[in-house]
């Protein structure tokens, strides 16, 4: 191939490289929606990532605990008409927040009690399963004396057998 | 991203040879082509791929590990892979800390000075001051920090990712990604399944890659392991081994298998009067794991049992010419498959020096270990200390097996996986040079 034809292409590659570098957003490179959510089957997981996803959803759960709407809670996408909705919006919220709040104080304390008690089975299972730790090391060391007294019984009848045989 | 097979890129790059007047305005126009479709990435890649086919120079390579700046196993496994392909590929390593060729020589012995280093920080792992990377950390919330790599990877025709890392996304036109376990389910910046290729290291991790990524990967490649035996006549002590890192979690569980060695001591102590069970491993300072053995050491002075705490290749390489029987019980009451051992390296490293491994029957070590013809697996410590009193008691039944083990060592020998690492990349050279004649 020719030089010129070399420096041809190199100077293509240049230009796309100089546009390319410009780029910093993955998709656009990629030229496609890269990220996926990926539902998690609960049977599959191990004790030890079981532990990891509860924690990981009581921290949630503790977050939101609280229904009660607040004034963040309340938005309008409309570019010209979003004040006034928004103020009628919250006017609306004083005026039927004492009755809602009745229902909703309820639902809290709910998801106060349900969280605590999440947090109790888990505590329980915690325990339970260092006694199932405990009790297999003993097991263990069980299992470990057995072996060593069966071959100590076998050196024993041996020698038992040599005697007679003397 | 795909490396393009076409009939028309080949007989783009033929005309380009021939006639390249005409050639090259049907090149810039199939960029122009490309380039609206696909995006700019995509026609990167396929000029990339014409300067490959025209030999205007050699195929670009790279290799990342978040954890090139720490000795390990994984990153051996990488660093030897591209040990054997310099003369093929331009290679650059990526490394998110600082590291040298000169590091890599003195941890690996691999001469890679053909090579050049990269090293691209992480911000958000900087602004924390941490050494370790751990990608268990990013959620949606931090977005995902490794995007700079994922950028960096569209710059190369071939991109690996050696590193337990899912979260780099491969814009090179063909990628692969090692992997030695798959250690986190897919969730948020999951990319593994958008690579070229998945190479794994041994059967057990190829099962979990099927049972927790939900797709078959597709070349299977043994760790290399050079620890041959070259002083053959060397006298062999009465000395039982364990080469393994001294990990915080104590997921190797030396813990367990002192107080095996105890257990035989007190149980034979004719037998075992000469035995010594040596610990050697690495282990970073401060650690709480270590400290608790060596409180058990204090407690039982005077039973033969010594640490060797990160002790050099060469006092490695001794230790397994001298030594009789291995222990492995990594896996031992797991909670996770991830705490069993991937593959196994230092018990096939001892196996090569004609040692009897008695190992955790799980993971890895079951493609390497052969119950009752090259070593034992067993389940627990007390089958530990059965079948450890067998050898000890049997001299015969050590050799037999000793030579065995040996023999089955030779499977995943350095020359076997150069081997097949080198058929791996011409395989992918065929297909993204056609035109090359290998």
């Amino acid at each position: 191939m020719d030089k010129s034809t070399a420096k041809e292409i190199e100077k293509l590659k240049k230009d796309i490289t100089l546009k390319k570098e410009r780029i910093q957003d993955i998709k656009k490179l990629a030229n496609k929606e890269i990220d996926r959510r990926f539902p998690s089957d609960l049977e599959e997981l191990s004790d030890k990532e079981l532990d990891s996803y509860l924690e990981e959803y009581l921290a949630s759960m503790d977050k939101s605990f609280d229904p009660t709407p607040d004034k963040m809670s309340l938005t309008s996408h409309r570019k010209i008409l979003r004040i006034p909705i928004l103020l009628t919006k919250r006017f609306l919220l004083r005026l039927t927040g004492v009755y809602i709040n009745l229902i909703l104080d309820k639902q809290k304390k709910f998801n106060q009690q349900s969280i605590a008690f999440y947090r109790a089975i888990l505590l329980r299972i915690r325990r339970n399963r260092r006694k199932i730790k405990h009790l297999d090391q003993r097991i263990s060391e069980c299992e470990g004396n057995l072996v060593i007294l069966s071959k100590k019984l076998e050196e024993l009848s041996y020698h038992k057998d040599s005697k007679k045989d003397e | 991203m795909c490396p393009q097979k076409s009939e028309t890129l080949q007989s783009t790059v033929k005309n380009l040879k021939q006639s390249p007047h005409a050639a090259l305005s049907e090149l810039k126009r199939k960029i122009k082509e490309i380039f609206s479709e696909q995006g700019i990435q995509a026609a990167y890649n396929y000029i990339s791929q014409v300067e490959v086919m025209l030999g205007i120079r050699k195929p670009r390579m790279a290799i990342y590990d978040h954890a090139f700046h720490f000795i390990g196993g994984a990153q051996k496994y990488g660093l030897s892979l591209i040990s054997f392909l310099q003369n093929q590929f331009d290679i650059s390593i990526i490394a998110n800390k600082e590291v040298t060729q000169q590091d890599f020589l003195k941890w690996y012995d691999l001469d890679l000075s053909r090579c050049r280093i990269k090293c691209i920080k992480i911000p958000f792992y900087e602004e924390k001051k941490v050494d370790h990377l751990d990608p268990a950390c990013i959620s949606k919330k931090t977005g995902n920090p490794f995007h700079l790599i994922s950028q960096e990877s569209g710059n190369y025709d071939i991109f690996i990712n050696n590193s337990m890392n899912e979260m780099v996304y491969p814009l090179s036109n063909i990628s692969i990604i090692i992997c030695h376990f798959p250690e986190r389910r897919p969730k948020s910046f999951f990319y593994a399944d958008y690579y070229t290729y998945v190479v794994y290291n041994s059967q057990y991790t190829a099962e979990w890659i099927r049972k927790k990524w939900k797709f078959s990967p597709h070349r299977h490649i043994y760790p290399p392991a050079d620890m041959e035996d070259t002083n053959k006549n060397a006298a062999k002590k009465k000395i039982i081994l364990s080469v393994a890192r001294f990990e915080v979690g104590g997921i190797k569980r030396q813990h367990e298998m002192i107080e095996a060695f105890l257990k035989l001591k007190q149980a034979y102590p004719k037998i075992t009067k000469d035995w010594r069970f040596i610990l050697a491993g690495g282990s970073n300072p401060n650690n709480p794991y270590l400290s608790s053995l060596r409180r058990i050491l204090d407690q039982n002075p005077n039973q033969g049992i010594e640490l060797k705490i990160n002790a050099t290749i060469q006092e490695i390489k001794s230790l397994y010419e001298e030594s009789m029987l291995f222990w492995h019980l990594c896996g031992l009451t797991h909670d996770d498959p991830a705490e069993v051992e991937h593959f196994g390296m230092t018990i096939v490293e001892a196996m090569q020096n004609r040692m009897i491994p008695i190992v955790f029957d799980g993971g890895g070590p079951r493609e390497i270990v052969a119950h009752g013809k090259n070593g034992f697996r067993v389940k627990s410590k007390a089958e530990l200390i059965e079948y450890s009193t067998r050898l000890i008691t049997d001299e015969e039944l050590m050799q037999r097996l000793g030579e065995n083990a040996l023999k089955k060592s030779q499977i995943f020998s350095k020359g076997i996986f150069e081997k097949k690492v080198r058929s791996f990349f011409n395989d992918i050279l065929k297909i993204y040079n056609p035109l090359e004649e290998n």
